[in-house]
Parts: C-alpha cells; sequence; structure tokens
C-alpha cells in the first residue's frame, strides 16, 4: 500500500477529478487499521464533476496513522451499441481520473487507482488507498 | 420465390440469434446497413436515417435476395464506420453535457446543482454524432450489364436537436433522485465494507430494488427522442471502371442530404414509444447514366425530396417513406416499407420492401443484419 507523510498537519484534503459522459459518485473513508471493517470517518458522497473543490478529512482533525480510501463509483445511462464503444468510455475515466491528496510534507500527490468495469450494467468502480503517515 | 427465401432467412437468422453458437470475432463490430456512403446508391432498407448510437467503429453489410434485383447487388457490399468523438480525449466532460445541458452563466464551477442546468444546446450533439464511412460496392445498378465496383466515403452527424422543458426538467428531477440514493447510508455502507471486493459491492449496488427502479426510470427519461432533429450527411462514390469492357474509372455520385425528425412520445404503445415525422431533401450529381447516343457516361443533376412515417416500439419499428427525385425532364419515385427488429442488444433484423429509383416498377428486397455480438459480460482493467 502506497504511503502519504501527512505528520501533525491538518487540514488534510482531498479532490477528485474526472471527465465522463457517465454520473460518478465518489466516497471517501478514514479507518483507524487496515484491518477495520467499519470506517471511523466518512466525507459525503459527491459528484466529483459537479463539486470539484478540496474536501477535507475528518472535518480537518489530524489524520496521522490511519488508512484512507477512496472509492468512485460510474453508471452510464446512455446507450452503448456494443462494448466496443463501452470500453472506450472507459478509457476516458482512465484517462482523465484523478484523486489528489494535499495537506502533508510531502505537498500534493496523486493517488494510483485500480479499475473494474461491468458492461452488463454499465458501471465501473474505481478504488485508491493510501496509508497516512 | 423471393418472399420464400426471405422467410427461410428470418427463420434461420433467429435460430442462430438464440443458440450458444460463437461466431468469429470478426463479426463482433456489423452494424445495421445506414452509412452515408451507403445510403447514396440508394442500397439501404431506408434513405432516411438517422446518426443515433452508432458504434465506435462497426462493418456494415447489404445483400440483395436475388441477382436481378433493380440495382443487380452482389453480396460484396461492406462498409466501415467510425465515430471520431469516442477516439478523442474529451476535456471537461460530464454527464450534463453529453446530454446538451449546460448552466446559467455566472453559476459556481466548483458547486454546481442539477437545477443550474437550465440551459440547452441545440448544437451539442454535432460532434458527439459524426463519423465517417468507406464502402466498397459491386452492383450494376441498372446502368452496366455486369456488376461493376465503387469506392464510397461518406459522413454524418445530428447538426442540431431540441428537447423540450418537461423533457430536460425530468432529467434532471431524476439525477436528483439517483444522486440522493447514492448517498444513502445503504450505499455507504456497501462502499465502506472492505469484506466486499470491488466486482461484489458491484453487484451489491445493481441487485439492490431501489437502484434498479431508479435506474429504470433514468434509462427511460434520457431514452425519449429530442422533439425535433436535423441530421446531416454527405457522401462520394466513385465508379473504378472495368478495363474488360473499356470502361475507365469516372465520376460516381455526390449527395448532400438533410432529414428533419419530429418525435412525438407516445407512451401508450411502449415504454420507449415515439411517432416519427420525417422530411428529407437530398441533392444528388449522379455519374451513373449511359449516354444514349455516345453510349458512355454522363452525368445529371437531381433533387430528392419526401417524407417518411415511423411506428417505433420498444424492439419493433415499421415505417413508410416516400421520395421523388426530380431528374431532368424525368421523374422517378422510391416508396418504399421497411421493418427493424431488434431480437436482442447482439442481433437486428432490416428489411426494406417496395420500388426503389430506376426500378421500373419492380418490387425490391433489401436486407441487412446486424451481429454485434458480445462476449464476456465485464471487461476488467489494471492498475494504474
Amino acid at each position: 500500500m502506497d504511503s502519504y507523510q501527512v505528520g501533525n498537519n491538518k487540514p488534510i484534503k482531498l479532490k477528485v477529478a474526472i471527465a465522463t459522459e457517465a454520473i460518478p459518485m465518489s466516497y471517501a473513508f478514514l479507518y483507524h487499521t487496515i484491518d477495520d471493517k467499519v470506517p471511523y470517518a466518512v466525507i459525503p458522497p459527491f459528484d466529483p464533476t459537479q463539486k470539484s473543490g478540496w474536501k477535507q478529512l475528518d472535518g480537518g482533525n489530524e489524520v496521522q496513522s490511519k488508512i484512507f480510501r477512496v472509492m468512485t463509483f460510474c453508471r452510464f445511462f446512455n446507450p452503448f451499441p456494443n462494448e466496443e464503444t463501452f470500453k472506450l468510455a472507459i478509457k476516458q475515466i482512465e484517462d482523465t481520473y484523478k484523486v489528489s491528496i494535499n495537506g502533508g510534507d510531502e505537498g500534493p500527490l496523486d493517488m494510483n487507482f485500480k479499475v473494474n468495469a461491468f458492461y452488463e450494467g454499465q458501471t465501473c468502480i474505481l478504488e485508491s488507498e493510501l496509508k497516512l503517515t | 420465390m423471393r418472399h420464400l427465401k426471405i422467410l427461410v432467412l428470418l427463420i434461420t437468422s433467429t435460430v442462430f440469434a438464440q443458440t450458444d453458437t460463437n461466431p468469429s470475432a470478426a463479426l463482433k463490430n456489423l452494424a445495421p446497413p445506414s452509412s452515408p456512403a451507403f445510403v447514396l446508391m440508394d442500397l439501404t432498407p431506408s434513405n432516411i436515417i438517422v446518426p443515433e448510437n452508432i458504434q465506435a467503429f462497426s462493418i456494415q453489410t447489404i445483400s440483395a435476395f436475388s441477382g436481378d434485383s433493380s440495382n443487380g447487388l452482389s453480396n460484396n457490399n461492406y462498409a466501415v464506420e467510425f465515430q471520431p468523438y469516442w477516439y478523442v480525449k474529451r476535456e471537461n466532460m460530464n454527464f450534463f453535457k453529453y446530454n446538451n445541458l449546460k448552466p446559467e452563466k455566472g453559476s459556481n464551477e466548483e458547486n454546481l446543482k442539477p437545477s443550474d442546468y437550465t440551459c440547452y444546446n441545440v448544437f451539442g450533439d454535432a460532434w458527439k454524432r459524426a463519423s465517417v464511412s468507406l464502402a466498397l460496392m459491386n452492383g450494376n445498378f441498372n446502368v452496366f450489364e455486369n456488376a461493376q465496383s465503387y469506392v464510397s466515403v461518406g459522413a454524418r452527424t445530428r447538426l442540431l436537436s431540441f428537447k423540450t422543458n418537461e423533457q430536460r426538467n425530468a432529467i434532471m428531477s431524476q439525477y436528483s433522485a439517483y444522486e440522493q440514493f447514492m448517498s444513502s447510508q445503504e450505499v455507504i455502507m456497501i462502499f465502506a465494507n472492505t469484506d466486499l471486493t470491488r466486482p461484489q459491492k458491484n453487484t451489491a449496488i445493481t441487485n439492490l430494488e431501489t437502484y434498479k427502479t431508479i435506474a429504470d426510470d433514468f434509462e427511460k427519461a434520457l431514452n425519449r427522442k429530442p422533439l425535433f432533429a436535423l441530421d446531416v450527411a454527405v457522401a462520394y462514390s466513385h465508379f473504378m471502371g472495368d478495363k474488360s469492357q473499356d470502361l475507365d474509372d469516372a465520376f460516381g455520385r455526390l449527395g448532400v442530404w438533410a432529414s428533419g425528425d419530429l418525435a412525438f412520445y407516445t407512451p401508450t404503445i411502449g415504454d420507449n414509444g415515439h411517432i416519427h415525422f420525417y422530411g428529407v431533401f437530398r441533392y444528388l450529381r449522379d455519374g451513373l447514366n449511359i449516354n444514349p447516343e455516345s453510349g458512355g457516361l454522363r452525368i445529371e443533376e437531381a433533387i430528392d425530396y419526401g417524407a417518411k412515417l415511423e411506428l417505433e416500439l420498444d424492439n419493433l419499428s415499421f415505417a413508410y417513406e416516400y421520395i421523388t427525385r426530380d431528374i431532368d425532364n424525368d421523374n422517378e419515385k422510391r416508396s418504399i416499407g421497411s421493418i427493424r427488429y431488434k431480437i436482442n442488444n447482439a442481433f437486428t433484423l432490416n428489411g426494406g420492401f417496395g420500388r426503389n429509383f430506376k426500378s421500373d416498377g419492380e418490387t425490391v428486397a433489401l436486407f441487412g443484419i446486424q451481429w454485434g455480438i458480445d462476449f464476456g459480460s465485464s471487461v476488467s482493467l489494471g492498475s494504474k
């Protein structure tokens, strides 16, 4: 798992950027440890194409030694004529998706992400995670 | 005999569509024969076509059932069509922009609400729906004794479209309902659950009954056709010549045309029921005419104009079109009924029956098949 040095800085902020024909909804969670099943802090879900500004983690409190996960769920409502066209729409998501964290000792950082796309339901899920040190 | 052949093909096609037979990957991108490169030569079941839901890349084919059809078509008629939109990175794209909705000037770009999208971009489809096609055809087109080869290029797009206030409000209302549901505690808990993998989370969300209802309603609101749309196309076909008959390559046919679609939503006949009234205008510069004096080819200019009435149900549509061609001192007509049946997402049949230009009253049958068969239900992409 990648890490980001936040030190005692606060607030730590998140920004999600994406350019897609789908409706994306982003979810951000903070866990005390990697084994936790339930997050202790949640950023209210948002559509990053409509609310594109920075959001504070845990209301601006210190988040040192925490696990941070960001998920974005995209749903296409316009029909695709075939899977090839759908894959091109997913490639657009891959090419434009950017999850940034800022406020730590290292300055801004673009988080890595993994993607799963599902043609049948015209959805895809992107996930990033980071250990805040 | 001709009708028997049509029936046999329909039955065998339907049976094939319902089997588990996997066709070769080469058939994956076949699409209905509607590219301008085909339409120019009057080969398609309908001469009035709309650039809707075009595949990013498709291969199209069309055949006549018999060698004595008006066009003397062989079975070697293919076109490729692609939409550049999907191959170019889209900056600042979002759901509203894709659906031609714009926020009012002065809105806070960092914190937009659905209610901010009160403006409609009537030219918003022009780039999205633009497509380019290239076709290779073989036929005599009532000009030559033997079938000859032609190469065609074409382009089409939706120049403008207009949705009513009621249609726009329905989209914004559905967006709000979706956003509200996706922000509910039930959905948040699924995404927060670290025991679930991404595919499991996707399944958990998409299997929720509320999700299904909202998504279904949303798709219906978006699938409603614009009240009015104007589509334009241009195509050129070049005659390749035939050395064996001492025929040099020559100007074939050039066409520029526009069609307007006035669509009325009729939910009483189906969830996606529409009645369409189309009007078409086409300028044609036709080099495929025999000069009776010299025996060579000569160019004639023609103006086509006509109308089409279409009843669109969910998977089935019936249409009738009548087009008049004013050409020099002559007057030709195309009167064709067409039918399109979408058997499933992978298989669509298109047929046209009636009288085509230059057919001297003969009935012609044109047929196209879409084999857009896809494999697998999902794609998994690696990490970045």
